[in-house]
């Protein structure tokens, strides 16, 4: 199977001395599910933010479906960003806003049309058990709650290449085991999957690829 | 219509901060105009009183009416001349009794004593200030006038007080205009730095800048323009009362300040509304992040 997503020697380091990540390089396959671990502060989350264009790395190059990322022009972030879901650690959504709209926003930007918002929106509520909740303002919402209405509006998209940020951070074990079923159905549907958690239960005995970052190197490339 | 419900939403969400940046761009607005305004109307109001000081051309009492119309072609002849007046002795004697509240001193004065005079006024009393002097010696030098006068020390200090109010007000214009701006500048920030993490998701989830400015800046430009309105009606209400409470302060003030014509309301109803688009704009572009 070709590579979706290829970094090659990846490093990071922010003012004024600080190495995020250290000359990182791998592939991932289309349709893989892979993991990321490693200790807090290991640069998973850097890592992440540099596929998914939120900031530049400060030497190698990032490929995306075989385009390097440092070619893209500002104009098109946000076309490739639409190529891609993130579910980010603070999950990074509009407090004053509903459910629904949270949700919708994605589609929104996109120019489809109410109908299929609608309707694409509210089955992905339902899968996620957020049925009765779509008016309901986010900052309403449990932690766990708001989990998964980012995790909804990350795959709402049916994105090439799905990325959470410690997606079950804020969830019980029921839950997390949910949601995890929900990244599994989404990945044999031929969804991408990177998964950032520093949480070993979560991987194992899931038999997937794990890449492990300590002090932003990767220890087994 | 999407469009529309999408403004609606972004006024929704952030309905007081607008609110509140609107009033402050208001009060900032009604302050600059108001200065505006004062500096209008004591323009006007020394321009007015220049034009009443007037040039006398008192004629020879034996004069014949073909003199008086060669003096007066004569005198029409000045590009800064508005109009030339004949006040025949009797006239003259009547603007007397007007002046003097003790009409005795002019018991016993008959028309015949008085000389024929020509009132002339001009359009532009300080610019003709400087050249009246050449003009009343030229005058004087012609067949039938008698005398030229002309309070030339009065207009010379009205000039002045009008250049010192110019400079005062103009320069507190300037001030005030300046901190409007920063007010404004400052204000729309403010309100849009408190939707910072908004305007940041909206760009990670993929949102283009025209999606996500579009109506932010349509709002800037309802708020300015309701802003510069109803600036212009306080200040306009401002006027209404003052034209009441300074009737009878001063000589000849009826009432009927000047306030801004079309042009500047035009102009200044752009500006601000200039003004909050380059302010949302700039302020929106900092929390995207691509």
């Amino acid at each position: 199977m070709e590579d979706i997503l290829t970094l090659e020697r990846v490093s990071k380091v922010y003012e004024p001395n600080i190495t995020a990540l250290d000359e990182v390089s791998f592939s991932v396959k289309r349709g893989e599910f892979l993991f990321i671990t490693g200790p807090s502060g290991a640069g998973k989350s850097t890592l992440l933010n540099l596929i998914f264009r939120a900031e530049k790395p400060t030497s190698g190059e990032i490929y995306f479906e075989g385009r390097p990322l440092s070619s893209l022009k500002k104009k098109e972030v946000p076309f490739f960003r639409r190529k891609i879901g993130f579910v980010f650690q603070d999950f990074k959504l509009l407090e004053n806003r509903s459910v629904f709209e949270n949700v919708a926003i994605s589609l929104e930007i996109q120019g489809i049309g109410e109908d299929e918002i609608r309707r694409r929106v509210l089955k992905i509520l339902e899968r996620l058990g957020l049925s009765g909740k779509e008016t309901q303002p986010v900052r309403q919402l449990s932690g766990g709650e708001k989990q998964r209405v980012a995790l909804a509006r990350a795959i709402v998209n049916r994105p090439k290449l799905l990325l959470a940020d410690e997606p079950t951070g804020n969830l019980d074990s029921r839950r997390t085991e949910e949601v995890m079923e929900i990244f599994e159905d989404l990945n044999a549907e031929g969804t991408t999957i990177i998964l950032a958690t520093h949480d070993e239960a979560l991987y194992a005995e899931r038999h997937r690829r794990v890449l492990v970052l300590d002090q932003g190197r990767l220890l087994n490339p | 219509m999407r469009f529309l419900k999408r403004l609606f939403l972004e006024f929704r969400v952030a309905a007081w901060a607008y609110f509140t940046a609107t009033l402050v761009i208001v009060l900032g607005l009604a302050v600059f105009s108001f200065f505006g305004l004062v500096y209008s109307n004591l323009n006007y109001f020394t321009q007015k009183v220049a034009q009443e000081l007037v040039l006398n051309v008192y004629l020879s009492p034996r004069i014949t009416s073909k003199e008086v119309k060669k003096i007066t072609s004569e005198i029409k002849k000045e590009p800064l001349v508005a109009e030339v007046r004949f006040l025949p002795p009797e006239e003259v004697l009547k603007d007397l009794e007007r002046l003097f509240e003790e009409k005795e001193l002019l018991s016993g004065i008959s028309p015949d004593f008085l000389p024929p005079v020509l009132v002339v006024s001009f359009k532009d009393p300080f610019r003709a200030g400087k050249s009246l002097k050449e003009l009343s010696l030229r005058l004087e030098g012609l067949p039938g006038v008698f005398k030229v006068q002309f309070a030339q020390s009065w207009l010379a200090r009205l000039a002045n007080l009008r250049r010192f109010l110019e400079i005062i007000s103009l320069w507190g214009l300037f001030l005030v205009g300046l901190t409007t701006c920063f007010i404004i500048g400052l204000v729309v920030r403010f309100s849009l730095s408190q939707r910072k993490e908004e305007l940041e998701v909206l760009s990670l989830v993929g949102a283009t800048p025209g999606f996500i400015q579009g109506p932010i800046l349509v709002i800037a430009v309802l708020q300015g323009a309701v802003a510069s309105f109803l600036a212009l009606l306080l200040v306009y209400i401002v006027k209404i009362y003052l034209d009441r409470a300074l009737l009878d302060f001063f000589p000849g003030f009826q009432g009927g300040l000047v306030f801004w014509n079309a042009s500047q309301i035009t102009i200044l109803i752009s500006g601000v509304v200039f003004l909050c688009v380059l302010g949302s704009y700039w302020a929106s572009r900092r929390y995207l992040r691509y």
